[in-house]
């Protein structure tokens, strides 16, 4: 029995949750800073700082003779850091750092711009560059942190974005890894010190000795940052990201028209769209995913239906005619139609298709898919289906599919696509299908002797059964829905007292990642059905609302916009795009589709006049 | 003697076949591109030949524990190898969760595997329970684990339809979270 003990005991030391365990004990709030907000407040001392160097970085462009200094504003006690971005292309864009001292804190202003002028490369000095550079500021806040090497287990003492490192050895010049770099380049947690010593080599001039050798410790920052290339109001920053906008009506409708303009500005002349873009890098990645252009299409469209941006329409378009190309008719059964990329038939790509033809039915009825069409996919997924209503997920049109896979996504969009079917043509039979497709997945998907196993966060299918709600309303169907929405709600964090704001309504991650941003908009579409079936069969009832509320305010926070990308070399690229997470730079056509249709979804409960998200097209209903 | 004999047949081949589970779950499931992969049906027929042999074993040692044979044979064996096998359906389960089975496997798979994981722990905890009962001190001494495995299996049934256990799990796993990020 002691043995027994011990060896568990052992077990536990040696298993990661002690490390973890231990780190969260080792973690300790930065010294000194009890009282300061997350993001730090207004300032006009700074909106006068960084104004002023505006003016003097300006006339360095253009020639004119630098403004005199006015008077000493910032506290000189504070030690702050300007930077100056400049966004060249190629993922070159800086950032250029130069030290605030001096007496005269103007006077340090107008040396620090100086200096950075004279490290500027030649062609970064172009006016047209100067345009649309950005500055920012950090000045220290409360004191400084140890931490040990490596920033303890897997980094966890250290906070991406929150967290900067000053290095110090001898009589050097003290080196500061700023805050925001983490995200910015982006760096891990655990690297963070790694990156700090890289740079003081690179760029501080240090030995890599030195650098080995130094002393280091965390330390934090006010930042902010000008809020337009070139100049604007500045905004505060906080872990690499501003303040986003508030969750209201005309602030969803803008994020989801710059959303399809970047999607539109990706589609190019034979209708493919881009499938990742690195924003770090500035340039396009490999991989293509046939499904996921029928997303995005779909979206695109949805975009069109709220901005009427014609450009996006006739992108949409294109990419229609390059999904149209990837379609085959089924020599074995004319008359049905499938998608093929490869050699693979994906039941998912017509679920989705059809979900694009039918939304291009809605906002463009004249240039529309001929009705047969759609219904020869719709026969295709009648095909697909089992005696038991289980849909298969690979369709073996070539005698070459092997795949025994059984997608969890595939089914609720291929019912999804069948409801969409219903909403144009008013035909029941395609009710009845998802009826049948529905019924399996919620009483036999994952349901077998007497124990129901699992509730998978199923966005396709909590809207699929939401919208199937209006034509065929089941009380199984619906509770199902619920618990598909609360499998997702348990997902994120939604305690606003312990919850950074910046993380609020964002999913629970592992220790060394933020909350990603492409799941928050599938789980955005899905947990803006659930309100809507929540608004309608339980008014007074607000929990999915709530729950969708701060998962949409997570997206609106975490789109690429003006004011979030000032690090990023080629900014006009990425705006209106959403990556992964704010730590990677993948920026990936189906990660921007299902942010866009997550806030589509979530308009309904914020402006009376949005689009109907289930609308009957004319004269069906 | 022949129950002795039986008994000792059955426990090794419960062994035996649990140790082929845990085998084939950490080798033949799910390995990207590994050639000669199990199939959800494999696992299924080895996880019952396992529960058959495990049967075997419970009724022989009950058998034998209902004969009064000599008391001073332990009952030991018997609790490991139902605890065993109790262990390596749990362990094929995870790692079959791990390798995203739930793309090949149907729920009767997974079904399975979860009553084969109970019931051997709930036989476990008979043996143990009866041979305590008997002086049997080896067997007393690890009388606590096919309790443990016993709750855990009834905590991971709970955990598939009790929400207030569900959210207290997110609120762990959110706090969990926070805890390590600022």
């Amino acid at each position: 029995m002691s043995v027994l003990l011990v060896a568990f005991v052992v077990g536990a030391v040696r298993s990661p949750l002690f490390p973890v365990a231990r780190g969260i004990l080792d973690r300790e709030p930065p010294p000194g800073l009890d009282d300061e907000p997350f993001y730090p407040p207004e300032d006009e001392t700074t909106e006068r700082t960084l104004g002023f160097a505006r003016d003097v970085l300006n006339a360095h462009a253009w020639g004119e003779p630098r403004p005199e200094p006015t008077k000493t504003e910032l506290d000189p006690s504070r030690e702050c850091l300007l930077s100056l971005y400049v966004p060249m292309g190629r993922g070159d864009v800086g950032p250029y750092v130069a030290t605030l001292s001096g007496d005269g804190m103007d006077t340090g202003v107008a040396d620090a711009v100086d200096l950075l002028w004279e490290h500027l490369e030649v062609p970064a000095r172009a006016a047209d560059k100067i345009e649309r550079s950005r500055l920012k500021l950090d000045c220290v806040v409360g004191g400084e942190r140890t931490f040990p090497e490596g920033g303890g287990h897997r980094g966890m003492l250290l906070d991406q974005g929150l967290d900067g490192i000053v290095l110090r050895y001898k009589d050097r010049e003290r080196y500061r890894w700023l805050p925001s770099w983490a995200i910015e380049r982006p760096v891990g947690r655990r690297h963070m010190l790694r990156s700090a010593r890289r740079l003081a080599r690179r760029h501080g001039g240090w030995s890599k000795k030195d650098a080995k050798r130094a002393e280091f410790a965390a330390f934090r920052t006010r930042a902010y940052v000008e809020s337009e290339p070139g100049g604007g109001t500045i905004v505060a920053v906080a872990r690499g990201n501003v303040e986003g906008p508030e969750l209201k009506a005309e602030n969803l409708r803008e994020a989801m028209a710059i959303a399809g303009r970047y999607m539109a500005r990706e589609t190019n002349q034979r209708g493919k769209i881009t499938y990742h873009y690195d924003d770090r890098k500035d340039s396009v990645e490999g991989g293509y995913n046939l499904l996921r252009h029928a997303g995005t299409v779909y979206s695109m469209l949805q975009a069109y239906r709220i901005s009427g941006d014609a450009e996006v329409l006739a992108a949409s378009e294109r990419a229609i005619g390059y999904f149209r190309r990837k379609m085959k008719e089924d020599v074995k059964h004319p008359g049905e139609w499938f998608a093929v990329e490869g050699r693979r038939a994906k039941l998912g790509a017509i679920g989705l298709g059809l979900l694009m033809f039918v939304e291009h039915a809605k906002v463009a009825p004249e240039s529309a898919a001929d009705i047969e069409l759609l219904r020869g996919m719709g026969r295709h997924i009648e095909r697909m289906m089992l005696p038991s209503g289980e849909l298969v997920s690979f369709y073996n049109w070539d005698g070459k599919e092997k795949s025994t896979r059984k997608s969890i996504f595939y089914s609720g969009e291929a019912i999804l696509g069948l409801v969409r079917l219903h909403q144009l043509t008013g035909e029941q039979k395609w009710i009845d299908i998802a009826v049948k497709a529905s019924d399996f997945l919620v009483h036999d998907r994952w349901v077998a002797l007497g124990i129901r196993l699992h509730v998978p966060p199923d966005a396709w299918l909590l809207q699929a059964l939401v919208e199937l709600d209006r034509v065929a309303p089941d009380p199984g169907r619906a509770d199902y829905a619920r618990a598909l929405g609360r499998s997702i709600a348990q997902l994120k964090l939604l305690d606003e007292e312990r919850t950074p704001p910046d993380l609020l309504g964002g999913e629970i991650s592992s220790l060394a990642s933020l909350p990603p941003t492409a799941t928050a908009g599938s789980f955005g579409e899905a947990l803006s059905a659930w309100a809507r079936l929540e608004a309608r069969r339980t008014p007074d009832v607000v929990t999915a609302r709530e729950v969708a509320a701060k998962n949409a305010r997570f997206q609106l926070r975490s789109q690429l916009r003006t004011a979030n990308t000032w690090y990023l070399s080629n900014p006009d690229r990425a705006h209106g795009g959403w990556r992964k997470r704010m730590t990677s730079g993948e920026v990936r056509n189906d990660h921007v589709q299902h942010n866009l249709s997550g806030l589509f979804g979530i308009l309904a409960l914020y402006d009376e006049d949005a689009p109907d998200i289930g609308l009957m097209v004319g004269g069906t209903q | 003697m022949k129950l002795r004999v039986l008994r000792w047949v059955a426990v090794v081949a419960t062994a035996v076949l649990a140790a082929q589970l845990v085998w084939a779950a950490s080798s033949k499931v799910g390995v990207p591109k590994r050639e000669a992969l199990w199939t959800a049906d494999q696992f299924m027929s080895a996880g019952l030949w396992m529960g058959l042999a495990a049967l075997a074993t419970l009724v022989a040692s009950v058998a034998l524990l209902r004969s009064g044979a000599d008391s001073r044979i332990t009952h030991l064996v018997d609790v490991v190898a139902l605890a065993g096998a109790s262990v390596a359906a749990g362990y094929t389960l995870s790692c079959a969760v791990a390798a995203e089975r739930m793309n090949y496997w149907d729920a009767i798979h997974f079904s399975t595997l979860v009553w084969l994981g109970f019931l051997a722990a709930v036989g476990a905890t008979v043996v143990a329970s009866l041979a305590t009962r008997r002086g049997d001190e080896p067997a007393r001494a690890l009388g606590w684990l096919p309790g443990l495995l016993t709750a855990l299996w009834i905590l991971a049934w709970m955990l598939t339809w009790f929400s207030p256990l569900t959210d207290f799990v997110a609120w762990v796993a959110g706090s969990w979270y926070l805890a390590t990020h600022g």
